[in-house]
């Protein structure tokens, strides 16, 4: 046993970076990564205030920051918040629930690649921004529309990510997985989907973050509710203070997003962090 | 040599062969493309046997048929008697690259085979405590693969086959990705396993040493088509040490020799018996 006493943990990158977290605590993690956050607002503060910058198209952060409060305070931010969420969400649930089971479809029959593929392609490379106009035309202005919307630009990071996790199935798993016994649908359950998860979570990562940008071009264009319709209606009342609240609190729900997802992420994929 | 024709036979491969469907632009005939020609080879209870070729012989694909992973274009492979036609929990595989599932613990690993296998959940905690004790693993249960060093790795697939008690343990070159120091380690390790628990091993390798080293009985393929050329007794007592196998007086004379069959099947003699 005197080899296996000599050959010890592999010290991975990870462990390591853990320590250095442990030994700084969370303060200092909270105040080493909003650092630079704290730094932009300064320069925006500054250069408002200064005059480097016309206040007037760009006004200082605490005027835009109390505006964002005064939005949430009376309840009209809260609601067009709501009101995005109320396309954002439906329309990635959807994607996720056509997505993953297309995806594995795709992957699991040649022919069936083969003839719906170049379909694929061709949709996945049509802009939805470009498409906006035809889902209006055919789905009206109303919220059928706009989650259709976010429901296209979320599809495709959702498809190619599990076709994507899919082929990155190591041949070994399966074979190991076979030579204990398992077969046909235990095997895909038990070794092919857990082992396509990384890449599904980063294709939903990516989808939440295309669903939001698509979600705010079709608001500013046909809406009357929604984070970009207030973006747009401020900018026409020339009530700028008001529309980059709307910017920060979409940034914000951004951010939240992902974070989020990320936290969802790193719960089922312990095993690739822990 | 009169004392193992008495044993039982364990596994037996009888006359096999495989082949390939060959792809016209490969230049195959009608056939297809013979990998395997005509094996015929027993495995004796108890046996430690160790296959060793030049890469590209099949015996991989020697080993994917005892496995039950793929089937035979002509003869059979029979275990205990019955013909193997599918993979079963009776015949476990240790691959070269663990083959370990990074997305579970290493108890997760094992017990993971144990369910598979039929295993109730209650009998499984105290079967994985077991093996992982057996190979000197038992603090590492909690771990994910990417954590542990791939000598470890390879323990938790050994550890993982043998929970199983299976009544034969394929492995497929199990030791060729570790260093050597890592490799004598382990080879010193499964054969004290092996003496033991009194298992059958079937060892696919291509390193002359380690064949040497470890097993009773080594048979030499050879290549294109993959066929046994010829297979060695070995004099070694079963329970000598590495160091003492390989200052053996024998053992140099059998590596020349097996070197030589490897390098040119069809031209040398039988020099030792």
């Amino acid at each position: 046993m005197s080899a296996s006493v000599t050959d010890g943990y592999a010290r991975t990158p990870s462990s390591r970076s853990l320590r250095i977290r442990l030994r700084l605590g969370v303060p200092a993690r909270v105040a080493s990564r909003s650092a630079a956050l704290l730094a932009l607002v300064c320069v925006w503060e500054l250069l408002s205030r200064t005059g480097a910058v016309n206040p007037l198209f760009l006004p200082p952060f605490s005027v835009v920051i109390a505006d964002v409060y005064h939005g949430f305070a009376t309840g009209y931010l809260v609601q067009h918040v709501v009101a995005s969420l109320g396309r954002a969400v439906p329309g990635l649930f959807f994607a996720l629930l056509v997505g993953v089971p297309l995806g594995l479809a795709l992957e699991a029959s040649r022919s069936l690649n083969t003839f719906i593929g170049p379909v694929v392609e061709v949709l996945r490379n049509t802009s939805a921004l470009a498409l906006l106009p035809v889902f209006t035309l055919m789905l009206g202005i109303g919220e059928t529309s706009k989650i259709a919307m976010v429901f296209y630009a979320a599809l495709w990071p959702i498809l190619l990510g599990t076709m994507n996790g899919l082929r990155g199935v190591d041949p070994l798993w399966i074979k190991a997985g076979r030579s204990m016994g398992l077969s046909g649908g235990k095997l895909f359950v038990k070794i092919v989907i857990p082992a396509s998860l990384p890449s599904i979570f980063t294709g939903i990562r990516l989808a939440a973050a295309a669903g939001l940008l698509v979600l705010v071009a079709a608001e500013m264009v046909g809406s009357r509710a929604g984070l970009g319709y207030v973006i747009n209606a401020a900018q026409l009342d020339f009530d700028l203070p008001g529309m980059y609240a709307a910017i920060l609190v979409l940034s914000v729900v951004g951010y939240v997003t992902n974070a989020a997802l990320v936290l969802v992420e790193t719960h089922f994929l312990r095993w690739k962090t822990s | 040599m009169t004392s193992q024709a008495t044993r039982p036979i364990r596994l037996g491969f009888e006359h096999l062969s495989k082949s390939y469907p060959s792809s016209r632009r490969a230049g195959g005939n009608a056939a297809g493309h013979l990998v395997l020609k005509d094996i015929h080879l027993d495995v004796f209870e108890g046996e430690f046997l160790v296959i060793v070729g030049p890469s590209g012989c099949g015996k991989s694909t020697l080993l994917d048929l005892a496995a039950g992973l793929s089937l035979p274009t002509d003869g059979r492979i029979v275990l205990d008697g019955r013909a193997v036609t599918k993979p079963g929990p009776e015949r476990s595989v240790v691959f070269q690259n663990y083959a370990l599932f990074p997305w579970k613990t290493v108890f997760d690993n094992i017990a993971f085979a144990l369910s598979a296998a039929g295993v109730p959940r209650r009998a499984q905690l105290e079967r994985v405590r077991r093996v992982l004790a057996l190979v000197g693993l038992e603090d590492a249960a909690d771990r994910y693969p990417h954590q542990l060093s791939g000598g470890m790795k390879q323990r938790v697939a050994i550890a993982r086959s043998l929970s199983l008690e299976p009544e034969v343990l394929l492995m497929d070159e199990p030791f060729g990705a570790l260093d050597a120091q890592t490799r004598e380690g382990l080879q010193a390790e499964l054969r004290r396993l092996w003496r033991r628990h009194n298992m059958t091993i079937i060892f696919i390798t291509h390193d002359i040493d380690e064949a040497l080293s470890l097993g009773q009985r080594v048979a030499i393929m050879g290549r294109a088509p993959g066929r046994i050329v010829d297979v060695v007794q070995l004099p070694f007592q079963p329970d000598a040490a590495v160091d003492e196998i390989r200052t053996h007086p024998e053992y140099g004379e059998l590596r020349r020799y097996i070197r030589a069959v490897l390098s040119q099947p069809d031209a040398v003699t039988r020099a030792v018996a």
